[in-house]
């Protein structure tokens, strides 16, 4: 062996040793302080019982480290509420924008060695999927009693934060109300060719495609959605470009959740754009956004402060006053822009996490459909 | 080339290991797909009929065939205009022409959508002519030409330098058996240059079947946009694994037929080619090439530049914070520090095994580098991302996951521009060094170093410009709160958010456009 090869030898030491210690300064970076603390499967329940305990009786002032947040909810809608947390309670939180369903599936992936605290989701079925994989814990009772029975994981697993609406937006100047129809399947008409906007990976749109799977059977929804495929669409990644466009008058229906027109009009009263709301039917589906506390969580205690701040009365007005959601806890008054949610004619009884097992076959109709 | 040290010189074992383990870190991805690809718990059949693969295949390739073919005509043609043909400033033309190189395609893309949507900003500029609406650049028309204004460049620096080498003795051959102009480049000069062609077609089909950026915010579905789609779906589904096989298996093969056109055979002449007078041009010969390049030069870098400029300076006058781009700034930059610096390090020991010892192990490590090298994006990304977390979840969303996936599809081009210094390092030299009584430590530090290292920086700032401007990798794979100014410009494009996509869109380009134009002429143009 001669001394080149050592020199190189050493210099590719050198390349591995830095990429490891690069690698644990990025998972200290990560996991903070809760690093110490040993692997989630370590844990015992009595420890975790404690730490719910804890994050239930003691102050606010007790909880600390690092919150890591996977919110599957716009930056622009929730940053101002977790920067406010962060603020109050010394937390320091990182957060992970992406789509809902798209991180429901990071964590699933994951399982326990999940980054991931809390599940912030944009809707129910993907908070779903965590909860199918058995990635939640069980929320305290108190907290789950926050909120309305129907903005409640059944089991427990997570709770709603907010509501929202599913409903159409629509070009006011190129669409007359007689011409819309009383529920989704309406759609499907000829009047309605190259009118028609949807974001097709959007979570509230799988989880509407998710509750018409569940109410009206494989089939009929296959149906549709290769109908309105042939009617000709625009594909928008998200809802609010849709509200755009249709602002702009490029687009003239949008399926949409409510609150981004309301956004618009907020800011410019005389936009010529309206929300309609289907009558009855998965159109009309109201659900929650929601979050939960992963069990692999090495922060829980910060983890349920943040939900329990998520019902505060600060989190709930900015729900209602900026984003324009239903609040859920019932001391605060919704923003007068929202319709009646008694109103809304949504269906009854959903169960989120029957939703939740839709969510695959709705993911595959829509990419057979060919969107 | 180095045929040097052919003697009897083995592989020092220490090199042969390192480069062993850098092979197979570098080969985990695409073993990782195989493995997944033989293991799919449904029938192969199933994805045809449950999915609608054959949809995608033909519409990349349709957007293969259609760029490749628009890109040539393009390229060909302005290698012709400004080397053969006496026109005004042929230097300066061939400079705008070759601009476009420095924007990436979602870029153009971006100002493109904006620009040209129905009721958008070139409706809003002409709306006092009584234009209401236009049918908007989308889909696969729009994919077309956005990929075609950004690529054509490649073609036109590979084909213009070939054309200047080309000797012209065949074609006074022809016209002296009276064929015309137009009859003479295309029997003669174009067939002559089949070479660069065949080489820069392919190339831009590399890049066409491994955009994601341009097709995604266009809507036009291709196996990339799908692949993001289903991981945006259900992260784990078989459709990413079967998508990403498919797209690399067409990589592969491109860059396979690719390779099987060596540029350095091509056409040469024994001797100084003889290089022919700039030919006159009628009037109608010369209103048509002037009509052409500047509408190529219009539509490549004026309008790209002219609505970026628009959407900046409204977003400044809306008061558009500056700070709210720092982050992605800040990000960009340190990864792309970190990816440029282990590039060089690690590219320095494979260099040196592949041009100083000739072996088998040597040859195979070139040839997978060289492989490698085209691999799309975001097929290396999902990969990455499911085997850190499967297999090694300590490196999972972490920063050095995130380098080595860059390094992996960045390396070759460390390994390239180091390679082609190497020719300086002449066997004579490392002899005398060796009879002077210098070690092979000490000769590499003299000798060897000395002679590359301008070809490592050039290499290592290869990297750094691919890096910055990466998209579907960073998306996969970026660690929590890591920003990079090429994710956000995505975002914000993605949401209609132009004036804030132009702000990051100017920064990355004042930073990378100089660099890039430099860097790939210099390696485009031997």
């Amino acid at each position: 062996m001669n001394k080149k090869s050592i020199a190189l030898f050493m210099t590719c030491l050198l390349i591995f040793s830095a990429c490891g210690s690069a690698g644990e300064q990025g998972a200290q970076g990560e996991q903070g302080d809760k690093g110490e603390k040993g692997d989630a499967g370590e844990i015992s329940q009595a420890a975790i019982e404690a730490a719910v305990e804890a994050a239930l009786t003691e102050d606010e002032a007790d909880v600390g480290g690092t919150l890591v947040i996977y919110s599957g909810r716009k930056e622009s809608l929730v940053a101002d509420v977790i920067s406010a947390f962060a603020a109050e309670t010394g937390v320091e939180v990182e957060v992970r924008y992406a789509k809902s369903a798209e991180l429901a599936g990071t964590i699933a992936l994951e399982g326990a060695i999940s980054p991931a605290d809390v599940f912030l989701s944009q809707d129910p079925v993907s908070l779903g999927i965590v909860a199918k994989e058995g990635l939640f814990d069980v929320l305290p009772e108190d907290i789950l009693d926050n909120v309305p029975a129907w903005a409640v994981d059944q089991r427990g697993f997570w709770v709603g934060t907010s509501g929202r609406s599913r409903s159409l937006v629509v070009d006011t100047r190129d669409v007359s109300d007689a011409e819309l129809p009383g529920d989704i399947y309406g759609l499907n008409n000829e009047v309605f060719r190259g009118r028609l906007g949807l974001a097709p990976t959007n979570s509230s749109f799988i989880a509407m495609v998710s509750c018409m799977i569940e109410q009206d059977g494989e089939e009929k929804v296959s149906e549709w959605l290769t109908a309105i495929n042939g009617l000709g669409y625009t594909e928008y990644p998200k809802n609010s470009p849709q509200v755009a466009a249709a602002a702009a008058g490029e687009l003239d229906i949008g399926m949409i959740n409510h609150y981004y027109t309301l956004r618009v009009l907020a800011e410019a009263g005389d936009t010529p754009i309206k929300n309609v709301f289907l009558d009855g039917g998965c159109g009309a589906m109201v659900m929650p956004a929601g979050a939960g506390v992963l069990s692999s969580s090495q922060n829980k205690p910060a983890a349920m402060a943040f939900i329990e701040y998520l019902h505060s009365t600060s989190a709930q007005e900015h729900f209602t006053n900026t984003v324009f959601e239903f609040p859920l806890v019932s001391s605060v008054t919704p923003n007068e822009l929202l319709p009646n949610i008694d109103t809304l004619n949504s269906p009854e009884n959903l169960n989120w996490s029957a939703l939740a097992l839709w969510q695959e076959k709705a993911v595959e109709l829509i990419a057979k459909a060919g969107f | 080339m180095n045929t040097y040290n052919l003697r009897d010189v083995k592989t020092p074992k220490i090199l042969f290991f390192s480069n062993l383990v850098i092979l197979s870190i570098f080969l985990m991805p695409v073993f990782y797909l195989v493995y997944r690809f033989i293991n799919f718990s449904r029938s192969y059949r199933s994805f045809f009929n449950s999915w609608n693969v054959l949809d995608l295949v033909s519409n990349t390739s349709t957007l293969f065939i259609a760029v490749v073919i628009s890109s040539l005509v393009i390229g060909l043609s302005i290698s012709i205009f400004t080397v053969r043909f006496k026109i005004y400033r042929p230097k300066l033309f061939f400079t705008l022409s070759v601009l476009p190189l420095v924007i990436p395609s979602y870029i153009g893309a971006l100002t493109y959508v904006s620009a040209f949507s129905p009721k958008g900003l070139f409706v809003q500029i002409f709306s006092p002519l009584g234009l209401a609406e236009i049918t908007g650049i989308q889909g696969f028309f729009g994919s077309w030409i956005v990929l075609t204004l950004f690529t054509y460049p490649y073609v036109l620096l590979i084909c213009s330098s070939a054309l200047r080498n080309l000797d012209s003795t065949v074609e006074d051959a022809a016209r002296s058996l009276g064929k015309n102009k137009f009859q003479i480049y295309t029997q003669v000069v174009v067939p002559r240059l089949k070479k660069p062609i065949i080489f820069s077609g392919l190339l831009v089909g590399l890049y066409v079947i491994s955009d994601f950026g341009a097709v995604s915010l266009m809507r036009y579905s291709t196996l990339t946009k799908a692949i993001y789609s289903y991981y945006e779906l259900k992260i784990d589904g078989d459709p990413v694994i079967f998508y990403s096989s498919i797209l690399i298996i067409m990589a592969l093969l491109i860059s396979f037929v690719q390779r099987g056109t060596s540029l350095t055979q091509s056409s040469k002449v024994s001797g100084t080619p003889r290089i022919p007078e700039r030919s006159n041009l009628g009037p109608k010969g010369k209103f048509f090439v002037y009509l052409f390049l500047i509408t190529v030069i219009a539509l490549g870098l004026l309008i790209p530049i002219s609505v970026l400029s628009y959407w900046l300076i409204r977003g400044l006058i809306y008061g558009n914070s500056v700070r709210a781009v720092l982050g992605g700034v800040i990000g960009s930059l340190s990864a792309s520090l970190v990816s440029a610096l282990f590039s060089v390090i690690i590219a320095t020991p494979i260099i040196i095994m592949v041009s100083q010892y000739r072996s088998r192990f040597g040859n195979l490590l070139e040839r997978v580098m060289l492989a490698l090298y085209g691999l799309p994006h975001i097929a290396v990304g999902v990969s990455i991302l499911f085997i850190t977390i499967k297999i090694f979840p300590t490196i999972y969303q972490s920063f050095t996951a995130l380098i080595i996936s860059y390094l992996i599809v960045f390396l070759p081009q460390a390994i390239g521009a180091g390679q082609a210094s190497m020719e300086q390092v002449k066997d004579s030299y490392l002899d005398a060094s060796n009879g002077l009584g210098n070690s092979k430590f000490q000769t590499f530090y003299k000798v060897t170093l000395p002679l590359i290292y301008r070809g490592l920086f050039a290499g290592g700032a290869l990297v750094f410009l691919s890096t910055m401007k990466e998209l579907p990798q960073t998306l996969l794979l970026r660690p929590t709160g890591l920003n990079t100014m090429a994710v956000d410009i995505w975002s914000y494009a993605s949401e209609g958010l132009f004036t804030q996509a132009a702000f990051s869109s100017f920064i990355l380009l004042a930073i990378s456009a100089i660099p890039t134009y430099i860097l790939s002429t210099r390696n485009l143009t031997k």
